[in-house]
């Protein structure tokens, strides 16, 4: 083909395509005009969804004015009769209103939530999208959403040992609990309600009571035969249950390693926690082991229940004698009574091996006896598994007196474990009435008292849970009613009456101070430290966290924490 | 005017929103006490990383790291060099090898950390399992071999990716190169050792900075695994920053160790990158 052709037909192919093509100017001019038009579309959508949402048509208004009387058990001895006049009732109050509450994934706790939200959506004409999270991320992602202001929750549910930190952006509820007869403040058990205070303002309600227990297999520690050989070998009656911590040790050591049921399968006596793992566990285990050594009564302490700090200098007492002794007697069960496996369990192992009857006594929260009673699986623990206040001991460290102080009958310290669950309105909450209104309603005795016999594990928060259940609920569930007294009378009441129960750490930095107990007790079991040494590290650590965050503040918030003056 | 930067424009934006813009954000945080939950926020200049140099901790964490980075890369290295020269002869069983050598390192590590969790049990695992079937001790694998046990998970996951890249490399070889040795009379290991090794040393130092850069973030085995125990035996740095920033809410004092981590692994890419511009 000529060169001439192939010119002119290039420049005719040009010409053609001159059409489609354009130029970079046209090309930008385009797409900012796209651009543009798509701003001013969501624009538009934006503002109108807004005053489409707000628009909201008013509930019928019906006024019912009625007087109601409550009448209050406290304590065994104590009636309070309250004369409370309803506030003018309001059909679907809270319509169109939506809410976001954050909580642990579940079905643990939780699980409550789901079945009775149907229920106050349709009494309240509000919505709720509930956020679940793993346990690991609760702190982090409620405490960034906090911290940034972003404002994404109106409500959340947390463990205890966070509200410290998320104490300051939270609403105070004085006011609102106190006016609110559905969620009956007063028959609230008095540990929960010094747990829901911070700086003497109400910023919580209960909805969970942890705490943590003993539990046996009783058709093991009963058995005749195994009682007459334990009585020879050690010189003294097998105790159903253990009393002491010590006695614990030889109910475990002496079965441990044997098939003591006579299923084929190899038994132990106990199992704790012995690894730092992920789940922030292994000082709740620990801490129960220390407690009746450490921890004086009060009178002649103080004030009682005394345990992580001195509360006019805030020095840390983690590295006590009686801690100290506390931390060995956790690592002599760890070798004479538990599998080689201990030293790597996690909570989910002690969760597991208890209820399956793998070991035949442990210290763990009441999940145990709610999974063991209401589990439709044919669990061989099921019925057979008995309750008890954690053991104590039969002297304390008196750090007056700087002496080991013994004891007539046995010293209980039990401890208030993890702390339990708590649900708070966030300042950011823009429909506060609401928020309360749906918290008021799952922490109310009939909503919570129910959820407190189903399999999902909700501990009893009230008076009136723990001394007078439905017991036909329990039973429906599963348990038998001897199960459920003996929980009940052999465990839950002895703890959260005890008045030297020991509650959690909750003020400002706890993630740090945990992290460095865990840590170095796990270097102790670990046989890395010795248990004085590793305690000594915790204590001059929690010194530097301490004087980082300012001493005098630290010792307010452990004060208010302790329900003490701070001033 | 010419307007090609309007076209970089969108990546620039990208860039410096979600890498330069948090990489200022973080060094400026280095030099302040951060701690949302106590309303902590003030200047302290070069406090954080004071405090960093005098704390054990940290200085354990980025040991335990570059020792584990040390130790893995040379175990894979070593293992997946013999893996890639077997598997350089076209067989049949070689042709199956090869495919299956892709699944460990497209698994997820956190799900293989739990698998490995399972084998490495005490009391239930089949490892200790066979040891009690032969007559030998049991042994607590995350206990008393915390390290090592991590080194073996990694290895399984990350050996054969290591293996295949090697093993192109020394597809892509001459045979010429290969055949001339032989006839000189060399034997596999010198052949291996003076011709096949020089050709790909490229490649080798390429992988050494990849799986440094990887193993500088090793965070998922460890925290499954381990949870940087017992002690802090096996915490590395990726994880004494995530308990610092994300459990402690210390974020000065956790952006402060992420830019000493960062220097650490600019100092050691250049030093690498020199290296293979030598050769």
């Amino acid at each position: 083909m000529k060169v001439g052709v192939c010119k002119k037909r290039r420049k005719k192919e040009r010409e053609i395509n001159s059409d489609k093509i354009i130029s970079r100017r046209e090309a930008l001019s385009t797409a900012a005009k796209v651009a543009i038009s798509a701003v001013i579309a969501g624009v538009v959508a934006g503002v109108g969804g807004y005053f489409a949402g707000s628009a909201t048509a008013p509930g019928k208004t019906v006024t019912v004015r009625e007087t109601k009387t409550e009448t209050v058990t406290m304590g065994a001895a104590t009636t309070v009769t309250t004369t409370v006049t309803a506030t003018p009732k309001v059909s679907k109050p809270f319509q169109g209103v939506k809410l976001t509450m954050a909580m642990f994934e579940g079905p643990a706790v939780t699980e409550g939530f789901r079945i009775h939200y149907p229920k106050w959506a349709e009494r309240s004409g509000a919505e709720i999208e509930f956020v679940t999270m793993g346990f690991a991320d609760i702190y982090p992602k409620i405490m960034q959403d906090l911290t940034s202001g972003a404002g994404r929750f109106d409500v959340i549910l947390y463990p205890y040992d966070y509200m410290g930190d998320f104490a300051p952006y939270l609403l105070p509820l004085d006011d609102y609990v106190r006016k609110s007869p559905e969620l009956a403040w007063r028959d609230i058990l008095r540990h929960e309600l010094r747990q829901a205070t911070w700086g003497g303002k109400i910023i919580a309600v209960p909805y969970d009571g942890d705490y943590m227990g003993l539990f046996y297999r009783k058709d093991i520690l009963t058995n005749p035969d195994y009682r007459a050989e334990f009585k020879k070998k050690y010189g003294y009656e097998l105790p159903v249950p253990p009393r002491t911590l010590d006695q614990l040790i030889d109910v475990a050591e002496f079965f441990n390693g044997w098939d003591v049921d006579g299923d084929g399968k190899v038994e132990y006596g106990t199992i704790v926690e012995g690894t730092r793992a992920a789940d922030f566990c292994l000082i709740y285990y620990v801490s129960n082991w220390m407690a009746p050594y450490a921890v004086m009564p009060s009178p002649p302490a103080k004030y009682p229940g005394i345990f992580w700090f001195d509360p006019e200098t805030m020095e840390p007492l983690i590295n006590s004698p009686g801690h100290v002794r506390g931390l060995e007697k956790y690592i002599e069960v760890m070798k004479r009574g538990c599998s080689p496996g201990v030293f790597e369990a996690t909570r989910s192992d002690v969760l597991s091996n208890i209820t399956n009857g793998n070991v035949v006594l442990g210290i763990d929260w009441h999940d145990i006896i709610m999974v063991v009673e209401s589990s439709k699986e044919p669990l061989k623990t099921k019925h057979k598994m008995g309750c008890a206040i954690t053991p104590g001991s039969t002297e304390y460290w008196d750090r007056l007196q700087q002496k080991w102080v013994k004891v007539e009958g046995v010293h209980y310290v039990p401890c208030l474990s993890f702390g339990g669950w708590f649900m708070s309105i966030t300042k950011t909450c823009k429909n506060p009435d609401a928020a309360f209104d749906w918290i008021a309603f799952t922490a109310s005795p009939e909503i919570h008292g129910y959820d407190i016999t189903q399999y999902y594990g909700n501990a009893p928060v009230r008076y009136s849970e723990i001394f007078n259940p439905d017991v036909e609920l329990f039973k429906k569930t599963g348990w038998t009613e001897e199960a459920l007294w003996d929980w009940l009378n052999n465990q839950v009441i002895p703890t959260h009456l005890n008045p030297n129960a020991v509650l959690d750490i909750n003020i400002p930095g706890m993630a740090e101070y945990m992290d460095a107990f865990n840590v170095n007790v796990e270097r102790a079991i670990k046989g890395q430290l010795s248990p004085k040494d590793a305690l000594d590290e915790v204590a001059s650590e929690w010194e530097k966290i301490t004087e980082k965050r300012g001493r005098d503040k630290q010792l307010k918030y452990y004060r208010a924490a302790l329900g003490l003056p701070t001033d | 005017m010419s307007r090609s930067w309007l076209y970089v424009l969108p990546a620039i934006i990208y860039a410096a929103t979600f890498s330069i813009l948090p990489m200022v954000l973080s060094l400026s945080l280095s030099f302040c006490n951060y701690n949302p939950g106590s309303g902590l926020f003030n200047f302290v200049g070069l406090n954080n990383y004071l405090d960093l140099f005098n704390l054990a901790r940290f200085w354990n964490s980025l040991a335990v790291t570059f020792l584990f980075a040390a130790s893995a890369i040379t175990l894979e290295l070593s293992l997946a060099f013999l893996i890639s020269y077997l598997l350089s002869r076209e067989t049949k069983l070689t042709k199956v090898a090869r495919v299956a050598l892709t699944i460990p390192f497209m698994l997820n590590p956190v799900a293989v950390s739990y698998d490995f969790k399972m084998i490495f049990d005490i009391d239930y695992g089949p490892l200790n399992f066979l040891l009690k079937k032969v007559g030998l001790p049991i042994i607590k694998w995350r206990t008393d071999f915390a390290f090592l046990t991590l080194l073996i998970v990694d290895a399984w996951q990350w050996v054969p990716f290591v293996s295949l890249v090697l093993l192109a490399g020394i597809l892509s070889i001459s045979p010429a190169i290969v055949e001339s040795g032989k006839i000189d009379g060399a034997s596999e290991l010198q052949i291996f050792r003076y011709l096949i090794i020089p050709q790909v040393s490229n490649l080798i130092t390429f992988l050494i900075l990849f799986r440094l850069i990887e193993l500088l973030k090793l965070f998922d085995i460890v925290y499954v695994l381990t949870g940087g125990g017992p002690g802090i035996s096996t915490e590395t740095i990726a994880l004494f920053l995530y308990v610092t920033a994300l459990q402690s809410f210390n974020l000065g004092r956790a952006s402060a160790a992420s830019v000493i981590l960062l220097i650490f692994a600019i100092i050691l890419g250049l030093m690498l990158m020199r290296v293979m511009r030598r050769r």
